[in-house]
């Protein structure tokens, strides 16, 4: 059996390949480098918020802790603290609005202390384009934009297919730049193919499931939406409203604990999810992992008014959509492996970040050698104002959140105000610029900079970095440690290539024909 | 420790097959013979499966299997482009990641 494309297949498939990767490349670049930084969401939540660096409070119940935070209202959500540190914390949305919140519990000091640090989740939910201002249209269409990235990786495959083993050890970085973005777009998306294919799948379904969700109501439930949520089960977030009945006050929050884990002992709680609380028919879902077992996601549903257990859900005792929404969740948000995994997993995705890349500069190496084009141009500017500017609004997110009180209330709209606005600065810099390549190590090499102060930054707001004079946590000097390791990478690029574009220029490879050209092997 | 042992021999193993491999462009002149570069790709290969097997000490089952799959991409991607530009220290910290393995697999052992 020959693998050899016909002439014609390979030329569709490879303008297919070209186009999609072209169209969906800046978003998804930007999914794939935030991706990469929401690897290590936990760490970073630890770094900028004091309160987590402290250990948790003991001896103290957990319906004391929820009294704290009365008056309640029907649906919230109550979070233990993790691993033995930090404090208890609740959140909801405010009722009749989209605005979720939240608040630490300091039972020791009978407090409330509102949420005042969102950097890191301000990443995680722009990882999936998810923000309240643009709401779930744009997530939508980052899901699509993700079955485009698909497209493109079956094509890519396709056209490769007949010497895809020589495309895994093949790089020539002494050959022109045509060639070397060529090799490096092929050894990077060929080894990382498997993550990349994951990801991709996985990542499309978490961002699509509501819309998937509500879309299958119809044809599958008769429009039973309940019914619909109740077969779903951990697939939806944000089951349909219902009735609860009339009042009747819930069981203290650490009954309804021992009854879950009564009902389910292997139960390490970790949440919980009130819908309908101090109502007759209310519910609490007792939430946590079973440890040992693979992606060990469980619940355990009590009404909360009587402790009856209404449903169990374990690894072992589930329905096969559970256990489906169980591995895509367990498998996109890396519950195996520990540090070491998410470290290689960051490798993948920064080699996912230059296939990407590496895509739009062969785009760009291909035309440039016939007729110069301003939409070409454009998409030059804008790669580099994309790729550099969003490493470089990170680095600038980090500082501001370092920088202001943490007491103040305006900082976390000040954080995302800090977030876009340097972004769009980027943009601006690098369509305004002359040279794309002078726009990447002037912005790869200023965020360079703003990586290495985040840390000096840090010491404001914490003692326990690298920096900091108090008692040191590994966790949050890892992060410090983390981010200068960034800026020594980004420095190193940004001379790189600067000193590239200053030495003598190397003949650029033969250019294809101008009229209609084949894709070439190299380009293949 | 013993995850380290393991990621270790992972990017010990990817070294290897990048050095042995039939036209790659970093390929050590060592294993220029066939059957050279054939015994190569099974040492490697028993490098991986040894890998899997330290991994499977700490977590057991899918997770061992995805962990060191994910760690053979990943070093596989950067060894590949690595190794023509610093092709010495490629090969040598492939070979130091053995002996840095066996003492990392040994701690792990130790302290549990």
């Amino acid at each position: 059996m020959s693998w050899k494309l016909s002439r014609h297949a390979f030329t569709r498939f490879w303008d297919v390949h070209a186009w999609a990767g072209v169209v969906t490349s800046l978003v998804l670049y930007v999914m794939f480098f935030l991706g990469s930084v929401v690897l290590f969401y936990r760490p970073l939540t630890i770094w900028e918020e004091p309160i987590l660096q402290a250990p948790a409070p003991t001896g103290h119940s957990l319906q004391a802790a929820l009294e704290l935070a009365k008056p309640l209202p029907e649906e919230f959500y109550f979070y233990l603290p993790y691993e033995g540190n930090g404090l208890p914390k609740i959140g909801y949305y405010l009722p009749g609005t989209s605005e979720w919140y939240m608040w630490w519990l300091d039972v020791e000091r009978g407090a409330t202390v509102p949420q005042r640090e969102l950097a890191a989740a301000y990443v995680y939910d722009l990882h999936y384009l998810w923000n309240n201002a643009t709401g779930f249209w744009l997530q939508y269409g980052g899901g699509v934009l993700v079955f485009g990235f698909l497209l493109t990786l079956v094509t890519g495959v396709l056209i490769h297919l007949q010497n895809l083993v020589p495309q895994l050890h093949r790089f020539r970085p002494e050959r022109g730049r045509r060639t070397l973005w060529s090799d490096l777009h092929k050894v990077a998306g060929v080894m990382g193919l498997p993550f990349q294919l994951v990801y991709a799948l996985t990542g499309a379904l978490l961002v699509l499931s509501p819309l998937l969700f509500q879309l299958s109501v119809g044809p599958l439930f008769k429009g039973d939406e309940q019914r619909a949520a109740d077969t779903a089960g951990a697939l939806v977030e944000d089951p349909p409203p219902r009735e609860y009945g009339g009042q009747a006050p819930a069981l203290p929050l650490d009954v309804l604990v021992e009854r879950a884990v009564a009902a389910e002992p292997r139960l390490v709680v970790e949440s919980f999810i009130y819908r309908g609380h101090g109502r007759e028919h209310g519910s609490v879902d007792v939430r946590g992992h079973i440890e040992g077992a693979t992606f060990g996601d469980a619940t355990v549903t009590l009404t909360a008014a009587t402790g009856a257990v209404e449903l169990i859900e374990t690894p072992d005792a589930e329905r096969s959509v559970a256990t489906l929404a169980r591995w895509i969740h367990g498998l996109h948000t890396v519950h195996y492996g520990g540090l070491e995994v998410r470290l290689m997993l960051w490798l993948l995705a920064v080699a996912g970040c230059i296939t990407i890349l590496t895509g739009n500069w062969i785009w760009l190496e291909r035309r440039r050698a016939q007729q110069p084009s301003r939409i070409n141009g454009l998409l030059a500017r804008l790669t580099a104002g994309v790729g550099a500017g969003a490493v470089l609004a990170l680095g600038v997110l980090f500082l501001a959140s370092r920088l202001m009180p943490l007491e103040w209330p305006g900082r976390l709209a000040a954080e995302e105000i800090v977030l876009a606005s340097s972004f769009i600065a980027c943009l601006v810099h690098a369509l305004a610029a002359q040279s794309s390549a002078a726009v990447w190590w002037r912005l790869l090499g200023l965020a360079g900079v703003v990586f290495l102060a985040v840390p000096l930054a840090a010491t404001l707001r914490s003692p326990a970095g690298l920096f900091g004079m108090g008692p040191r946590l590994p966790v949050v000097v890892g992060v410090d440690v983390g981010l200068l390791v960034a800026s020594a990478l980004l420095f190193s690029l940004a001379a790189g290539i600067r000193r590239a574009l200053r030495g003598p220029q190397r003949a650029p490879h033969p250019a294809p024909p101008a009229a209609h050209p084949l894709p070439t092997r190299v380009d293949a | 420790m013993t995850q380290l042992a393991a990621l270790l021999l992972v990017y010990a193993a990817a070294a290897l097959a990048c050095a042995a491999a039939r036209s790659g462009r970093a390929r050590l002149p060592l294993f220029a013979a066939p059957a050279r570069a054939r015994v190569a790709w099974l040492v490697s290969l028993l490098l991986w499966a040894t890998a899997i097997a330290l991994w499977h000490r700490v977590e057991p089952g899918a997770p061992a299997l995805m962990a060191t799959s994910v760690a053979l991409m990943a070093s596989s991607t950067w060894v590949t482009l690595l190794a023509p530009l610093y092709p010495r220290a490629l090969w040598t910290s492939g070979v130091l990641a053995l002996p840095i393995a066996a003492l990392s697999a040994w701690i792990g052992a130790a302290h549990g």
